[in-house]
């Protein structure tokens, strides 16, 4: 018994001195692995070697090489990228009234560049006559990205929103089919994909991009996007650039400046809009829209029927 | 009384006048300036010319022009035309490069948009489908050197105007451009835009341009502007120059403030509180109603504990 415990505490003593020295070269096996990983990274971070970036907002920066982290473009990627925007911008549109014909030169890029069936338009050009007295002209009509989107503010789902740079897009992979935004939406400038979409086969491996929204997908809302992904590029909306009749001025509201798709002449967002009167389409519902109209004043070309509402289309 | 009437009348009548006019200028000929004619072009129209031509063809000319030799023009009022027609062909190299330069009715001016080069290149490109066509001889270019012109850019902050100075090598001896037509453009995001008209240099080859008050710059305010000469025997000259003339770009993100269609944490602070407000309200409920049930059950076993 006496030999047992004697031995017990001999084994206590002997196991506490062992314990102790494992836990000591424990702690400074593991403070060494944990210093000599710092001094890695503290090395990596010194690499010395700076790399020259541009950056999205066309700034050029210096970076330390390790810092840098290169980034594939997924889907998510693509959709963060979409959600933040362009910085420092503030896309504008203005559409001259008294320049359109009707070429619908504009809704066909659209459609092409959007995957877009024959009867689906996010631009869309109308016969107007405002009374039967009055002169009928073209007006085309894409979404107004408004500054107060009634359209955004319904969605459920956090599918449709707003930039930075004032461009209201939508997210198909987040968008659930409920339609709201088509009925809070004042200038109808949504559409349904009620069937499958246009040559839906031959585009459905492509990768979705939330600022082209394409493949298009059934059972999900497709809208004007301001040709988000030209805008990166430093390119005009497709509708802008197809125009064969000066009809539109796209620019940037920060800049004040407005370039003109078809003549590529620059003109000052302001002067335009004071000089020719312009307007906005249905102001007092407090949207805020970000597309401008000139009047349809001292037109270029002759309307062909000279009374629409006669039409038997209008009544 | 009558003179009353009389301004009636008349201005009833004056805009009638100009629309005859205008209408008058619309179906009238194209009228070149004799000396335009005769212009020709300081460069022999090579394959690459040609070629360049075509692009900026594509760009610029095809909506209303159509492909040439196919005739697909398209249907306006004066009719565009198709530049492989004889009508086309038949003008001197001087009539189309005025043409191109100064536009008419729907034909959009290019003086400010093509450079002198990219305007004689469409004429090069159009020529290509004559076979008969034989460039004329070159443009004899003046005393000065095509490389030696120079252009200088002084910000004058107190009078807010930009002075550019032409100055080029005569014989070697420097000397300033005079009265050479100069136009001045400041860089946006989609192309370059006219400030001011554009003006000819005076006797020391200096030009003014008044600056608009409220020019939009970058962050800083600076603004990149570009000073071209717009003469041809010089060939093509700009400057450009980034310049502290502009007001800093310090509009908020459109997302910044509160409102309805923003994301949660930018909703309308009343909505944040009367949503999270209400949630909370009914939990704590659910709670309390939960904590009186514990209670009675702890009451109860209570009471059987002392029976």
């Amino acid at each position: 018994m006496n030999e047992q415990s004697e031995g017990k505490n001999k084994n206590n003593r002997r196991q506490f001195l062992k314990n102790l020295g494992l836990i000591g070269t424990g702690a400074v096996a593991g403070g060494a692995a944990i210093y000599s990983g710092y001094r890695f990274e503290k090395s990596k971070d010194e690499s010395g070697e700076r790399i020259r970036v541009l950056t999205a907002d066309n700034k050029l920066v210096e970076v330390d090489k390790s810092a840098l982290k290169e980034i594939t473009l997924d889907i998510t990627e693509l959709q963060k990228r979409g959600r933040e925007g362009l910085p420092g911008h503030r896309w504008v549109m203005v559409i001259d009234l008294s320049r359109c014909r009707n070429a619908r030169k504009c809704m066909e890029a659209c459609q092409g560049a959007h995957q877009l069936r024959a009867e689906q338009h996010h631009i869309n050009v109308l016969q107007m006559q405002d009374s039967p007295t009055t002169a009928p002209y073209y007006m085309p009509k894409p979404c107004q990205h408004c500054d107060n989107p009634p359209c955004v503010s319904v969605c459920p789902v956090d599918a449709t929103f707003k930039r930075a740079d004032g461009i209201v897009l939508i997210d198909n992979e987040r968008c659930i089919g409920c339609r709201f935004c088509i009925a809070a939406c004042p200038y109808s400038a949504r559409v349904f994909n009620w069937f499958d979409p246009k040559d839906a086969e031959l585009h459905k491996d492509q990768l979705y991009d939330v600022e082209l929204n394409v493949p298009q997908k059934k059972g999900t809302i497709s809208k004007c996007l301001f040709s988000a992904d030209r805008l990166r590029v430093g390119k005009m909306p497709y509708c802008v650039s197809a125009c064969p009749n000066g009809v539109y001025y796209f620019g940037d509201e920060n800049e004040d400046a407005v370039t003109n798709g078809t003549t590529k002449e620059t003109f000052r967002l302001s002067k335009l809009l004071r000089d020719n009167a312009g307007h906005l389409l249905m102001e007092e519902l407090g949207t805020k829209p970000r597309v401008y109209y000139l009047p349809p004043k001292n037109r270029l070309f002759e309307f062909p029927d000279k009374n629409i509402l006669d039409n038997e289309h209008h009544t | 009384m009558k003179r009353r009437i009389m301004i009636k009348y008349l201005t009833i009548l004056i805009p009638f006048v100009f629309l005859y006019i205008n209408s008058y200028s619309q179906t009238e000929e194209w009228i070149v300036p004799k000396e335009k004619k005769e212009v020709v072009s300081t460069f022999n129209f090579t394959d690459e010319n040609i070629k360049s031509g075509e692009s900026l063809y594509q760009k610029n000319c095809l909506s209303c022009h159509g492909n040439p030799t196919k005739g697909n023009f398209a249907p306006l009022q004066p009719s565009p035309g198709d530049p492989a027609s004889e009508k086309f062909q038949n003008q001197s190299d001087g009539s189309m490069f005025y043409k191109i330069t100064e536009g008419r009715v729907l034909m959009p001016q290019f003086k400010n948009i093509l450079s002198e080069k990219e305007r004689w290149e469409v004429v090069a490109f159009i020529r290509s489908f004559n076979k008969n066509y034989v460039q004329p001889a070159l443009a004899k270019i003046d005393e000065f050197k095509g490389d030696a012109v120079n252009i200088e850019i002084i910000f004058d902050k107190e009078n807010r105007q930009l002075i550019a100075k032409a100055i080029g090598t005569v014989k070697e001896k420097i000397e300033p451009v005079k009265k050479a037509e100069m136009v001045l453009f400041a860089k946006r995001y989609f192309g370059n835009m006219q400030i001011d008209e554009s003006k000819r240099t005076n006797e020391e080859g200096m030009a003014f341009f008044r600056l608009p008050e409220e020019l939009p710059g970058n962050d800083s305010g600076y603004v990149e502007f570009i000073v071209r000469l717009n003469e041809s025997s010089f060939g093509d000259i700009q400057k450009t120059a980034l310049i502290h003339a502009g007001l800093p770009k310090n509009m908020e993100k459109l997302t910044d403030q509160r409102a309805m269609w923003n994301i949660t944490r930018k909703a309308p602070v009343w909505l944040l509180i009367s949503y999270f407000g209400g949630v909370l309200f009914v939990w704590s409920f659910i709670v309390y109603i939960l904590l009186q049930l514990y209670k009675l059950r702890k009451i109860g076993s209570e009471v059987t504990n002392n029976e």
